[in-house]
């Protein structure tokens, strides 16, 4: 796995780990990104356990573990969060936030470990990074795709953690981090988002609340970070994208009755 | 690494299915002994039937053998809450194992990046001592650049200190596990010496039966039930100590941290 330090100023840091060469073929790769503010880590969807390992050995290169002081949850994935009981584990400090609708829902991941989760409310939080002055914040990103979901806004760097939103799967040969050419790239986010953002109002409402903030950097879960003008042509073209509609051929989803009578033993 | 874990979660989940059996086997001496009941119980009612003094010896065997069911339910239901508390430990432990995997393939991870070619010349040492942090605290630390910065160093000796604690907590639960047994065998014992009175027992009344002028064919009949029951109880006993015997095994090999 390989981390590299997109942002270093004024003692804050924000750091993103990806492109893991050795991570098992049916995983989808994931991007997972923390900021460090005077010697304190936040982790972003800190990712499942498969690949917890190579995660904690990046990590450990910029932070004394005891030194995660808050982990926050876009939303309830098992990629996005199902280390969390490793992590409380061995972080014994830290805080836990993730949207309120899913609080019950995650501490399925608990794995016998004590799991106190801070629940964030509907319309979003200003999140402490552990007892440093800095803190992020989560904006409201419901229903993109998980029903109760959030990205993070970090006011220091100016950048967006957005999550699945943005996210692209991404061929083996392609391992830039940041996107070379936008329209190029269209090709491996489009099927994504068709299939897994269930509603184009509620990705309009997030477009527009993310041209009010103007990021510098929106980085997603998946793929590579969008820079510059790319990020009006992101937020252009998920305002056109239409999702949430079932496009697919009918027939895909009918049960024929010979499979019926199969499954049943007719 | 990922395969030496695997191996050793198998043996966890040996026992796990160890513990599976002997419930199964719990369930079956409850329904044995329920049976002997009600064959008991039926006896004491035919026995009453028989005038004279001649039912009496028979009521009273037949009293004695409905009662052993009754006397068997302690050691029967500690089987079954026993069996459950297994489920759970060895729930425990897998977990424990995957913590203690997880933590030392992330420092092993690091370990490569930052010693580089020379952490390659000690993997196999490295992979043989895969369940003793100290040992591999040993190995590694002379391994380590001297410029390394305080926080990984930090973190190196943190992530060992805490696959130990996991690791110490594993063979607690494990030790756990091996007193169970210990306590499943000393309950196997009870109920073996009340299927020896019950063999007993039925080995009575059909000597008295012998003597009986009428009903004698229906209390030889109560006598072979009673034998047949006696002896399933037996072959169960014979299964439930093989399942400790191999769930001792397991614990061994987890104990040397090999693979059954
Ligand atoms: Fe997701
Ligand atoms: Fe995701």
């Amino acid at each position: 796995m390989k981390s590299e330090i997109i942002f270093n100023e004024r003692g804050h840091r924000w750091v993103v780990l990806g492109r893991d060469p050795q991570k098992p073929e049916q995983i989808i790769d994931t991007n997972e990104h923390f900021i460090i503010h005077d010697d304190q880590a936040l982790l972003m969807d800190p990712g499942g356990t498969e690949i917890f390992p190579q995660v904690l050995s990046e990590i450990t290169r910029y932070v004394k573990i005891e030194n995660i002081t808050t982990i926050v949850a876009s939303h309830q994935d098992p990629d996005i969060v199902s280390s969390l009981a490793l992590w409380l584990d061995l972080c014994p400090h830290v805080k836990v936030y993730c949207p309120k609708l899913w609080v019950g829902f995650i501490a399925h991941f608990g794995m016998g470990t004590k799991m106190e989760l801070i629940p964030i409310p509907d319309n979003g939080l200003s999140i402490p990074l552990g007892t440093t002055k800095a803190s992020i914040y989560a904006v409201p990103a419901h229903y993109c795709h998980s029903s109760g979901n959030f990205s993070f806004f970090d006011p220091i760097s100016n950048f967006l953690f957005s999550g699945d939103i943005g996210a692209a799967l991404l061929p083996a040969d392609e391992s830039n981090l940041f996107i070379q050419n936008f329209q190029s790239h269209i090709q491996y986010m489009e099927g994504f988002h068709q299939r897994w953002m269930p509603s184009q109002a509620a990705l309009r409402a997030w477009t527009r609340r993310v041209r009010m903030i103007q990021p510098d950097l929106i980085c997603p879960q998946h793929g590579s970070i969008f820079k510059q003008n790319q990020i009006d042509e992101f937020l252009g073209w998920l305002e056109k994208l239409e999702v949430g509609l079932w496009k697919g051929d009918d027939q895909e989803q009918e049960l024929s009755m010979e499979t019926w009578m199969q499954w049943k033993h007719i | 690494m990922e395969e030496n874990l695997l191996n050793y979660q198998k043996n966890i989940t040996g026992i796990f299915g160890v513990g599976v059996q002997i419930l199964n086997l719990a369930r079956s001496f409850d329904e044995l002994l329920q049976k002997m009941e009600l064959h008991a119980i039926n006896g004491v009612i035919q026995a009453n039937k028989i005038s004279g003094v001649e039912g009496k010896p028979l009521v009273t065997l037949g009293a004695s053998l409905s009662t052993l069911h009754r006397q068997m339910i302690p050691e029967i239901e500690g089987l079954k809450g026993g069996c459950q508390q297994l489920s759970r430990i060895t729930t425990i432990c897998f977990v424990a194992a995957k913590r203690y995997y997880q933590y030392t393939n992330a420092s092993l991870l690091w370990c490569t990046q930052v010693i580089g070619e020379k952490f390659k010349e000690h993997e196999v040492k490295i992979q043989q001592n895969i369940l003793n942090p100290q040992e591999l605290q040993k190995i590694i630390l002379p391994l380590l650049p001297h410029a390394l910065h305080s926080i990984e160093k930090n973190n190196f000796s943190y992530l060992l200190k805490k696959s130990s604690i996991n690791l110490m907590e594993l063979r607690q639960n494990l030790e756990e596990v091996s007193e169970m047994f210990r306590s499943f065998i000393t309950k196997i014992r009870q109920i073996t010496m009340v299927t020896r009175t019950a063999r007993y027992i039925s080995g009575c009344i059909a000597v008295n039966a012998n003597t009986l002028e009428k009903k004698s064919d229906h209390f030889k009949g109560l006598s072979e039930n009673m034998e047949t029951l006696v002896n399933q109880l037996d072959q169960k006993q014979r299964e439930f100590l093989e399942h400790i015997d191999l769930g001792n095994r397991y614990l061994q090999q987890l104990d040397q941290g090999e693979i059954l």
